[in-house]
């Protein structure tokens, strides 16, 4: 979790639900597309909200990953690109407080953001993989040939 | 009295569309095309996407014999003219296939309509009144002359030389130049009709493939080429405008001699687009996007497709777009059908009716699929 990653998560997961609903779930029962939805943007965000109050601890993901300096909930939530190898940039707790309810009220607005992000991810996915159960998105139009089995076999036998 | 005609290539979708017309206007039609099985393993490229398509079927027809002949076999051809003289001989029978290979175009196309004008010749006396199916692309892209106000391009007329750009368009631009030689010789009294890529119920190949991907996509983009006059033109013929103009041509004769283009009146390919997506209820992005970068969109585009043609090629496989029709979005292909007109015919169908009237056809059939089921079904697929 964190601001970054959880950034990152949400597009992606907007992308897969889009796979997962036009490819195996839209056939069965149209409601995936919102259960999906509330699963992920209320997981996501129930998660970080958590995160972020120090509820959940984050202290073991220094064991985890040594390079990942997260003291507390919000120092790591502000400094989540760590996981990349970046550097801490915004250390939460050496802040005064008036700083820290500023960013306390940004922190609000970029979860409140990642309804929009996960909208835009599910936006992408549906164009590659299509809205409705005939269609196949650009995937369809843009995929590559597959090589047939007897290709590949005649392939084999050539090189033997 | 009624005229009796011939039809060749009367399995195919133009052919099959020809023989309802003849037998509306009250003509006595022999039909031919190759037998079944021989024409199914030909025709691969009305199965690229599915393989449970028909054309009409021109048998159950009243009024209408059908007589097997394959045009690459000449004594096959010979029955089709024993003890029977036609008035005129309609001959939209060809190999249409983007993908085909030079070799097997020249030997249907070319070979095989040298055949039939030759048993014709020895046949009949006189020669009958010949209207020939070619194509505009036998000019590719001409050069056009432009408006010196708007800029925008004048379409191409029938004096346009010839320059193919494709191997289907090479083969048909050499069965004009035999029809024309073997007329001086045999005073053979032909018309060529050249049409525009053709649409339409039935239609399963070329422009189908167009609709069909559109709605298998479901997301398209729409790009506004600036400036306005670079914009391309979507040069197509609806089928029952191409079959009334052949009828009408066969009874002019001052169409004799002459070729004719038959294409829809202009419209835009993003005009038409736009149209298409909104009828098939597809998403679609509106973006401008100056000539240079559309130019070099479409190049990389038409790589893509072009690879993936090689690689079909290598596997022995069949591409959802076949090389030549990805031509259609970096070149300008636009054809003046005034001639025809001058003559006084009159379209049934503009690009706009017509194509609403095409894509409701295939919804209603479920050729496009939609969430909806098919209204109606086809007796063969049950």
């Amino acid at each position: 979790m964190g601001f970054f990653s959880e950034v990152l998560i949400l597009f992606f997961a907007g992308i897969f639900n889009a796979w997962l609903y036009a490819r195996k779930l839209r056939k069965r029962n149209r409601d995936w597309d919102q259960i999906l939805w509330v699963l992920w943007d209320f997981g996501v965000i129930g998660c970080g909200v958590l995160v972020y109050l120090n509820v959940i601890p984050v202290g073991l993901l220094h064991t985890w990953l040594p390079w990942v300096q997260a003291t507390n909930g919000p120092n790591w939530m502000w400094n989540s690109f760590q996981l990349f190898g970046a550097p801490v940039l915004i250390d939460y707790s050496a802040l005064p407080a008036t700083a820290q309810s500023g960013l306390n009220t940004i922190a609000a607005l970029i979860f409140l953001c990642y309804f929009g992000i996960y909208h835009l991810g599910g936006d992408f996915g549906r164009m590659l993989y299509g809205r409705r159960s005939h269609e196949g998105g650009l995937w369809y139009g843009l995929a590559p040939l597959h090589k047939p089995k007897e290709a590949k076999e005649a392939e084999k036998s050539a090189k033997k | 009295m009624a005229q009796k005609v011939l039809v060749t290539g009367a399995k195919g979708h133009t052919g099959s569309f020809l023989v309802k017309l003849l037998v509306e206007k009250g003509c006595e039609v022999v039909a031919t095309d190759l037998p079944p099985r021989e024409r199914s393993d030909l025709m691969k490229k009305e199965t690229v996407f599915r393989n449970d398509l028909h054309y009409m079927d021109i048998e159950v027809m009243e009024g209408v014999t059908f007589m097997p002949a394959d045009l690459t076999d000449k004594e096959s051809l010979r029955p089709l003219f024993k003890d029977q003289q036609f008035d005129v001989v309609y001959h939209p029978a060809s190999l249409y296939d983007y993908f085909a290979l030079i070799d097997l175009l020249r030997k249907i196309n070319v070979g095989g309509f040298k055949n039939l004008l030759e048993v014709i010749h020895e046949e009949c006396d006189p020669f009958p009144r010949f209207l020939h199916w070619s194509t505009c692309g036998v000019y590719g892209q001409p050069k056009y002359e432009r408006d010196p106000k708007t800029k925008m391009p004048i379409p191409a007329n029938e004096t346009a030389p010839y320059d193919p750009p494709n191997a289907y368009s090479v083969s048909k631009r050499e069965q004009e130049e035999l029809l024309k030689e073997l007329a001086a010789q045999w005073n053979i009294p032909y018309t060529i009709i050249r049409p525009g890529p053709i649409y339409g119920p039935y239609q399963s190949y070329g422009m189908f493939h167009i609709f069909y991907l559109i709605n298998r996509i479901g997301w398209m983009a729409a790009p506004h080429a600036y400036p306005r006059w670079r914009r391309l033109m979507m040069p197509m013929v609806h089928v029952e405008n191409l079959v009334q103009g052949a009828e009408f041509l066969a009874q002019h004769d001052e169409a004799i001699g002459e070729a004719y283009n038959v294409c829809d009146d202009p419209v835009t390919q993003e005009e038409w687009l736009e149209y298409v997506y909104t009828l098939l209820g597809i998403k679609y992005t509106n973006f401008i996007v100056p000539w240079i970068f559309y130019k070099a969109m479409a190049g990389y585009l038409y790589g893509i497709v072009r690879k993936e043609n090689e690689k079909a090629r290598k596997w022995n496989l069949r591409p959802h777009i076949d090389l030549s029709m990805a031509d259609y979005i970096s070149h300008q292909y636009y054809f003046s059908n005034q001639k025809i007109k001058n003559l006084g015919f009159k379209f049934k169908w503009d690009p706009i009716s017509g194509t609403a009237e095409t894509i409701k056809w295939y919804k209603d059939r479920g050729w496009l699929e939609s969430e909806q089921p098919a209204i109606i079904k086809d007796p063969r697929e049950a």
